[in-house]
């Protein structure tokens, strides 16, 4: 093992504080390294202060920690400029923003929004406040969960005024073509296009000017970061052209009681004082994935990945939900007979984490026809140990039910 | 805190052959719980004649705990009076939360007491429960309960 090549296991406290632990909820969020923890707890207690309006030399430090955290984020989704990165509370928020300060105020009555049925609820809730359901149009998912590229391609035209669709699948782990699919819609629509990228930037490298999309969505906890925070990357343009979504503190320019202007992107998305400490983590969670890179994550990730497969290929009981073939290190399966809280309780015996229910996703369990699944996700600090004690643990919740 | 506590040899038989699982009808009650957290949904219906349930079912789907707990419920109560069945109800519900539940009239039942030491499975085992006193208890139109 070269310098390089270190434990990642060890970067994380949780595991020091709970060696018995096998953690497989990546998907739901992320567990943090320590150099997040110890950045956010030092700026606390070291360098704390407000940003933008301070005159004193500790708030000045933490605006300019800020800047840098907004170009960190730049950096690591090849934005063009650091002012299309606006800081939000996470994907969820990210999307109703779009919702609420860009559809709302330009969609018509003849125009149709495109999104698919294996989005999260967070990237079909959202919408229906904006528009009425039958603006809503479905793309649909193949037997091997796979986007129905013709079935997308009939309901991507010039009615089109949004697409929005998530770039991996949170439940059968597809890593969608984004790419080929905006390159079509832009072909043949003026549509917006937004992608929730909730599951993809912790696992694979992302060029927002590569993909050609409009609007990019994430969230730092599923990132090695903290909670509260999470981007939302918007072309320049177009967030120009957006109003506002919150009002109040440092998003505007000149009040009166008469009249109010407000601040350019990004900082006009940004009412109040932002979550200081929290960006300070997204920083350094990015510096965290930036120091292992894409390159290790993914081997790492894609290898237990095929240990996992390989380990339950024997076990009859259990059914995938989801075998495209561009697929992230996420399984979503059923056991014959077994209700997945049931699954999830017995593992949990076994410390083994898991998530169990509709992961968010009422209308894709619709479609699967089950009522919620078990599912299996995997991140950088997993190892093959993690992989032989979950499938063993599966092993023991069938045969405690036969 | 083991596995055996929680899932007895009762509730992972009645989870593979629930007893009455089935809509009554026609019945006098009833009720939708759901809950959407897990999924878990049942339809509770109820035949009362003179006070007296004379017929009852849970039909629907969910875990091993609810189902089972639908199962024992609905066996227990049949042929029971509806100021007993509400104080079972009662009891159960306490059985399933607190350490000093009175256990007199539960009879089976008394096999989910595990429960209550994985607080997260308590809305199983609770949700026919609440759907049963929902049928009962519940005098408006919209017979819809969720457990969260």
């Amino acid at each position: 093992m070269s310098d390089q090549e270190h434990n990642i296991r060890d970067d994380f406290p949780i595991f020091k504080n709970h060696p018995e632990l096998v953690y497989l909820d990546s998907t739901a969020t992320t567990q943090k390294p320590e150099s997040v923890i110890k950045t956010m707890t030092s700026f606390v207690s070291d360098d704390y202060a407000t940003i933008n309006r301070g005159i004193y030399t500790i708030s000045q430090k933490a605006t300019e920690k800020c800047l840098a955290a907004r170009k960190a984020v730049q950096s690591f989704i090849n934005a063009k400029t650091e002012n299309e990165i606006v800081f939000v509370k996470g994907t969820t928020e990210a999307i109703n923003l779009i919702a609420k300060s860009y559809l709302k105020d330009t969609i018509k009555d003849s125009d149709s929004i495109l999104l698919t049925d294996m989005e999260h609820h967070a990237n079909i809730v959202p919408w229906q406040q904006v528009v009425k359901a039958e603006q809503i149009k479905v793309c649909g998912i193949t037997e091997t969960g796979e986007l129905d590229i013709d079935d997308f391609k009939q309901k991507c035209n010039e009615n089109t005024k949004l697409i929005s669709i998530t770039h991996i699948s949170n439940v059968l782990g597809t890593i969608n073509p984004i790419k080929e699919l905006i390159n079509y819609a832009r072909q043949n629509s003026n549509a917006v296009i937004v992608i929730d990228g909730a599951q993809a930037v912790g696992h694979m490298s992302v060029d927002v000017q590569d993909l050609d999309c409009d609007f990019y969505c994430f969230s730092a906890h599923k990132l090695y970061g903290p909670t509260g925070i999470g981007v939302l990357y918007g072309k320049y343009e177009l967030l120009e052209a957006m109003t506002p979504y919150q009002t109040g503190g440092d998003m505007i320019e000149y009040v009166s009681f008469e009249k109010t202007t407000f601040t350019k992107p990004p900082t006009k998305f940004e009412a109040g004082t932002p979550a200081i400490m929290e960006i300070m983590g997204l920083h350094e969670c990015i510096n965290y994935i930036n120091s292992i890179g894409f390159k290790r994550i993914q081997s790492i990730e894609s290898a237990l990945y095929e240990q996992l497969c390989t380990e339950i290929s024997g076990i009859t009981e259990l059914s995938i939900h989801g075998t495209s073939k561009q697929k992230a290190a996420i399984l979503s399966f059923s056991l014959t007979d077994i209700h997945p809280h049931d699954i999830g309780t017995v593992m949990d015996q076994e410390n083994v984490a898991i998530r169990v229910g509709h992961h968010c996703a009422q209308p894709l369990m619709r479609l699967l026809n089950v009522p919620a699944t078990a599912r299996i996700s995997i991140g950088c600090y997993n190892t093959a140990e993690d992989i032989s004690r979950c499938v063993n643990a599966l092993k023991k919740v069938i045969e405690f039910f036969k | 805190m083991s596995l055996d506590n929680l899932y007895q040899q009762m509730i992972l038989e009645h989870n593979k052959n629930p007893r009455n699982f089935k809509e009554v009808d026609p019945n006098t009650h009833y009720s939708h719980g759901h809950n959407p957290l897990c999924g878990d949904d049942y339809v509770v219906t109820i035949r009362l004649k003179e006070g007296i349930i004379e017929d009852i079912g849970f039909k629907g789907t969910g875990c091993a705990i609810s189902k089972a707990s639908g199962s024992l419920m609905t066996e227990t109560l049949i042929g029971k009076k509806i100021e007993d069945v509400l104080n079972i109800k009662d009891n159960f519900l306490n059985l399933v939360t607190e350490e000093d539940a009175e256990k007199d009239n539960l009879g089976k039942l008394i096999v989910f007491e595990g429960v209550k030491k994985f607080p997260v499975r308590v809305k199983c085992a609770a949700l026919v429960w609440r759907a049963l006193e929902d049928a009962l208890l519940n005098e408006s139109d919209d017979h819809t309960i969720t457990t969260e």
